[in-house]
Formats: structure tokens, sequence, C-alpha cells
């Protein structure tokens, strides 16, 4: 019983933050957003796998925030592209630039929360399916991981700056992650998708500063 | 001593090491095409699982290279039958990080596409699916600094490129566990049609080898970078991943779920050929024309291993598939080569800014113009002999297929027209002068001989790559 109202409780918690991380402006909301993500999916991990490792997912996905936060703090000031990822025009009464995420064009809030809204509509009606293909699937990690795989979709699409997409990225690869728990739990498989998370943040971090970088370096 | 330490580890470490010395670029280069032709070389001469007979003196035991490598309880195998496509992506390897320098890639270039090679040679050697698409998906991120250079702006296409291959080897890992999954045998329901999984697999293939429509990422990558590397990533990706999708198709076949597959895979690389072809013969950038020519060339690498649709087992059919690669890797590398010497002179490649460029830069224009009519496949050129052979079986099996792809062929070979004109066409009188450099000279007239040299005399190395496909694809009956 504790593990169902455990497994709603990071459903829950992974849909929440899904949803938060496709609106986020601020880029350290949307790290810590990430953090709080990858809590909820080693705890639906950890309901299927052994704790040893399921816990590689959670250490995993912490890292590639990090190495995200670091990069972003390694950004020169005054950047082209700190200025395309903040926003170009920003009131003096807000928050130091560097603190945004999205430019002016970013698409509208209300818009954003109809398209999580048709995700989770489109995922309601899929969750069903997929548990009949997958006999050890809960509903719980179906619909987290399906949410996530939408939410990322969106992410990525929704946006072309490098720090985006790579957030995209990582809630996709979550959700596919979730998904296929209860189709394998090879070591290797495990200590790959680690390896891909790892991977995935430290491609994002060199595509941020790569600009920065000067050119025979 | 196991195979997967000499083909992937020990290219691996190499990489690392190149990487930490990268200030020296020349020796750089040259490392790496030694490495790369000493590993082909190691793959082509000594077989693996047997006692190899070298003995530098009298008490060394006999040396003998174990094909099994246990890792985190999974296998990766390396053994005879995998041994020409050793020799392939290493050769492959050395004969593009040959050209890099005259290409001014960056110095990364060599460290990473050693890399690449590591990471795809586990990929090869790993017994399960899942972890070969991780593998893949890592040498996917390792290649971005190819085509997303320090100091250089971050490219949409590089992002594109990033997603679609992690939701393509994302679907295909899902799928496989799907099929693995699947009821099968007597007490299996009988379904209509082709089951989800295969479906979910044909798309994770579609996105991760650009099938149409999602193939974007090709055009903006090859006109927003460095023309070189990108021709590099086109080549060797899809390369090995059509790999991975030979051993699928041959496997699942063999299951008997659906041999639609073939007939899809048909299809699929028409599509590409007539999307590649079409796009190319109206588009006014040479970039992106590469970008649409990569597009087509990898519907022929999908034509040619539809051919092979007996279910679960390989016919003398795929060697066609195998034979390809020669001609494509040639004329894709120096097409990159060519258009990169174009970039780097004139940095904006569209047809208005190029108007009279062969006057200045006779040599890549002139190999640019040959390298394009041989991935079209003109008569006695390079990728000809090899597209009859492929036409001559694919008619036999689809008429519509043959000819559709012939006139996306049609579509490259217009674009290589319309190149040629606006880069002939000078408003003023123009005299003739060479701008290249004495290496960037010399390695275009090499390639242009071999191309020509490939397509007049095919029999020197069409039979021994039909050997090595047949190799790699296993017993034939």
């Amino acid at each position: 019983m504790l593990i169902e109202w455990l497994s709603i409780f990071a459903a829950l918690l992974i849909t929440l933050s899904g949803v938060l991380i496709l609106m986020a402006e601020d880029w350290r909301v949307s790290i810590g957003l990430l953090a709080v993500q990858y809590l909820g999916v080693f705890t639906l991990t950890a309901v299927e796998w052994p704790l040893g490792m399921a816990i590689t997912r959670l250490v995993a996905g912490w890292i590639a925030g990090a190495v995200l936060g670091m990069a972003m703090l390694s950004l020169p000031e005054t950047s082209p592209t700190q200025s395309d990822i903040e926003g170009a025009t920003v009131p003096l009464s807000a928050p130091p630039r560097r603190f945004h995420l999205s430019p002016g064009d970013a698409p509208n809030p209300i818009f954003l929360i109809l398209s999580a809204a048709l995700v989770g509509l489109a995922v309601i009606s899929q969750t069903p399916r997929l548990m009949n293909w997958i006999p050890n699937l809960e509903a719980a990690q179906a619909w987290g991981g399906l949410i996530l795989i939408g939410l990322g979709l969106l992410k990525m699409g929704f946006h072309s700056q490098p720090l985006h997409v790579i957030l995209g990225l990582l809630l996709f690869f979550s959700g596919f992650e979730l998904l296929y728990l209860a189709l394998s739990a090879a070591l290797l498989t495990a200590a790959l998708s680690a390896a891909v998370t790892l991977t995935i943040s430290l491609t994002g971090a060199y595509l941020l500063l790569a600009p920065h970088m000067e050119a025979n370096e | 001593m196991t195979a997967l330490m000499i083909w992937s580890l020990f290219p691996g470490v190499l990489a690392f090491i190149l990487y930490s010395l990268r200030r020296w670029a020349q020796a750089v280069y040259l490392s790496g095409v030694i490495a790369s032709l000493l590993l082909a070389w190691l793959a082509w001469q000594f077989p693996i699982g047997e006692p190899i007979p070298i003995r530098l003196w009298t008490a060394l035991p006999a040396l003998r290279i174990q094909a099994v490598q246990s890792f985190f309880g999974e296998h990766f195998t390396l053994d005879n039958s995998m041994r020409p496509a050793l020799v392939l992506v290493y050769a492959s390897i050395a004969f593009w990080l040959g050209g890099a320098g005259a290409a001014r890639t960056h110095r990364l270039f060599a460290p990473l596409g050693l890399g690449i090679a590591a990471l795809f040679t586990a990929a090869l050697a790993s017994e399960t699916l899942p972890s070969s698409a991780l593998l893949f998906a890592l040498a996917a991120f390792v290649s971005i600094p190819l085509v997303s250079a320090p100091g250089e702006p971050t490219r949409r296409g590089a992002l594109r490129f990033l997603s679609y291959v992690v939701s393509g080897v994302c679907l295909i890992i899902f799928a496989d566990g799907l099929i693995a999954a699947l009821p099968s045998g007597a007490g299996a329901e009988p379904t209509t049609g082709i089951p989800a999984p295969i479906l979910m697999l044909a798309l994770g293939f579609s996105l991760a080898l650009a099938v149409v429509p999602f193939h974007t990422w090709a055009p903006m990558l090859a006109e927003e970078s460095n023309p070189y590397s990108a021709a590099f990533i086109f080549y060797l990706l899809p390369l090995a991943m059509s790999f991975l999708a030979l051993e699928v198709l041959i496997r699942y076949s063999l299951s008997g779920l659906a041999p639609a597959m073939f007939i899809v895979v048909r299809y699929a690389g028409v599509l590409m050929v007539l999307a590649g072809g079409v796009g190319a013969a109206f588009e006014r950038h040479l970039g992106r024309i590469l970008g649409f020519a990569a597009i087509a060339q990898i519907g022929m690498m999908l034509l040619a291993l539809s051919l092979n649709d007996q279910l679960g087992r390989a016919t003398p059919l795929i060697g066609v598939y195998f034979a390809q690669m020669v001609p494509q890797g040639l004329g894709l590398a120096l097409w990159g080569l060519a258009l990169r010497i174009l970039s780097y002179y004139q940095a904006d490649l569209n047809f208005r800014s190029l108007q009279g460029i062969a006057y200045r830069l006779p040599a890549a224009s002139a190999v640019l113009i040959l390298a394009n009519l041989s991935i079209a496949g003109l008569p006695l050129l390079a990728s000809f002999p090899i597209n009859v052979a492929l036409w001559n079986a694919l008619i036999q099996k689809s008429q519509s297929a043959a000819l559709l792809s012939l006139l996306g062929n049609l579509g490259l070979l217009v674009a290589a027209l319309r190149s040629l004109a606006v880069m002939l066409q000078s408003s003023e009188p123009a005299h003739w002068r060479l701008s290249e450099d004495r290496l960037q000279i010399a390695l275009l007239v090499i390639g242009g001989v071999m191309l020509a040299l490939a397509g007049v005399f095919p029999q020197t190395y069409l039979p021994m790559m039909t050997n090595l496909g047949i190799i790699f694809a296993g017993p034939i009956p």
C-alpha cells in the first residue's frame, strides 16, 4: 500500500516538475525542477529495480543537472548566447538577466498549459494500452514515462536554444527509461543509460560554451 | 587479448591521447591515419579466435585474439564474420582523416573520428540491440563537436540531429523490448497487419537514418557546418546504423514477425532517393545540395538492404549493399573536401555568391562537379557500376521502385548541371587561376582520378567488397 502511494506521489511529482520545466523562464528553477523530477524517476524505478541500480538514475540525473548549471554559470555575462537565452528586453525592475531562460518570443504560458493538457489527455488514453503490452508495468510508471516523453517532445519542439533542447532531451530520455525498466533490468543497459544521460548534459554544456571557446582549443 | 580491446578499447584510449596532444594538429592527423590503417590491416590479416603464426622468439606462445569479451554481464563478440566491417570502418576513418588537414577541419576531428569508430565497433560487437543502440547514441553525441566546432555559434541542425537520433534510439530499444515480451508460438494471438512494435522499430530506424520526413537535419547540417565534417557524419553514422538495421532485419524476419518489413524498407529507400534528388535539383545552396545528396545515398543504401529479402538468411545480393560503400564514401569525401575549399575562400555558398568561382578555384569546382556526377550515377564514374547492379536486381522485384530511384538520381544530375552553370557564369571576362594550395590540389586530383578509375575498372574492388558483405551477413545456403 505504501509503495502504491509512493508511486502515485512520484508520478504527480514528475508531472508537476515536467510541466513547470516546460514553462520555467529561470534556468536555475529549471535545473532545480530537473533535480526534483529525477527524484520522482528514482522513486518509480526503485519500485521495480534493486535500490543500488535505481540510485544510478538519481545520481546520473543530478550530475547532469549540475553539469548544465555549471555551464550556465560559466557563460560570460555579456555573451550573445546568453542574450539569446535570457531575452533581449527585460525591464529594469526584473531580476538580473542571467536568471532568465526564455527570449521574448517564447510561447505564451497559456498556450504551454494547453499543450501540456493535450499531452495529458493523450497519456490518459494510451496508458491502459501500454499496460496491456507490458504486463509488469505499473500505472504510475506508464503515466510518468508517457508524460515525460510528451513534455520532452514539447520542450524540444517549442525551442531551438541549446539549454531548452537539452532539457527536453533529458525529459524525453527519462520517460523512455521509466517505460523500459519493466522490460529489462540488464546491468549494462542501465549503465549505458546513465552514460547517455550524462553525455546529453555534457553535450549541452559543450553547446552552451562552444561559441565562447577559442577556435583552436 | 580480446578483439574488443584491439578494435574498440585501443582506439578509444588513443582518441583521448590524441585529444590531449591536439596542439600539434598535423602530428595528430598523421597518428590518426596510421593508427586507423594499422587497425584495418590487423582486421584484414589476422583471424580471430585462431592461433596466429607470429612468434618473435620460440619461447613465445602463439598469439590468439579472443572473440568474446564479457562486460557487465553481457557478451561483446567480434568474430571472423565481423572482420569485413572492421576493415571497412577503420579504412574509412583513415581515408577521411587523410583529407581532414586539407579540408581545414577542427583539430578535434582526428580524436573524435577515432572515438566514434571505437564506439561503433563496440556497438557492432554487442550481442543485444539495446546496448548497440545506446552505444550508437553515444557516438552521435561524440560527433557533435565536429559539426558545431569551438568558436562557432551553436547550430540548429546539430540540435535537431541530436533530438532525432536520441528519439530514434529510444524507439528502437523500446520496440526491441516489446518484441521480446510479445507472446509467440502456438499460444500467440493472430494479428492482422504489421504489429505495433514493428512499426515502432521502423519509426526508430527512420528517425536515426534521416528517412523522409525526418530528414530535415541533413541539409541544415551541411549548410551550417564544415561541409567535410558534415559529409563524414553523413557517411559514417548511416553506415553504422545500417549495419544494425541489417542485423535486425535478418533477426526479426527469422522470427516471422513481419516479412513485409523488406517492402517497407524498399519504399522508404525510394522515398529518400526521390526526396533527396528532387530537393537537390531545386536547391540553390551548395551545402544543402550535399545534404540532399546524402539523403539520396542513404536511400540507395536502404534499397540495397531491401534486396536481401529472404527470411532469416543472407543472399548474395547483400554484396550490393556492401559494395556501395566504396563509391559512396569516395564521392561524399571528395564532395565535402571540394565544398570545404570553396567555402574557405567564399563563405556564402548560395548560387548568387558563387558565380564565376570556377575561374578562381578550378580544381575544387571540377572535383565538386565530378563527385556530384559520380553520386548521381553517371557512367564511367565510381557509383555507376554498383548503381547498375542495384537497379538490375531491383527491377526484378519492383519496377516502380527502380524507376523512381532512377528519377531521384536524375535530380542529382540536374543539381550537378545547375551548379556547373553557376560556377562558370561570370559577367566580366575571367581568367583561370589556381587559388587552392598544393596539398589541396594534390588530394583533389588524386581523388578525381580515383573516382574515374573506380568507375572504369570496378572489377578491381567490387568482387572483394561483395565477398566481404557475404562474410559479414553470415552463411548463405
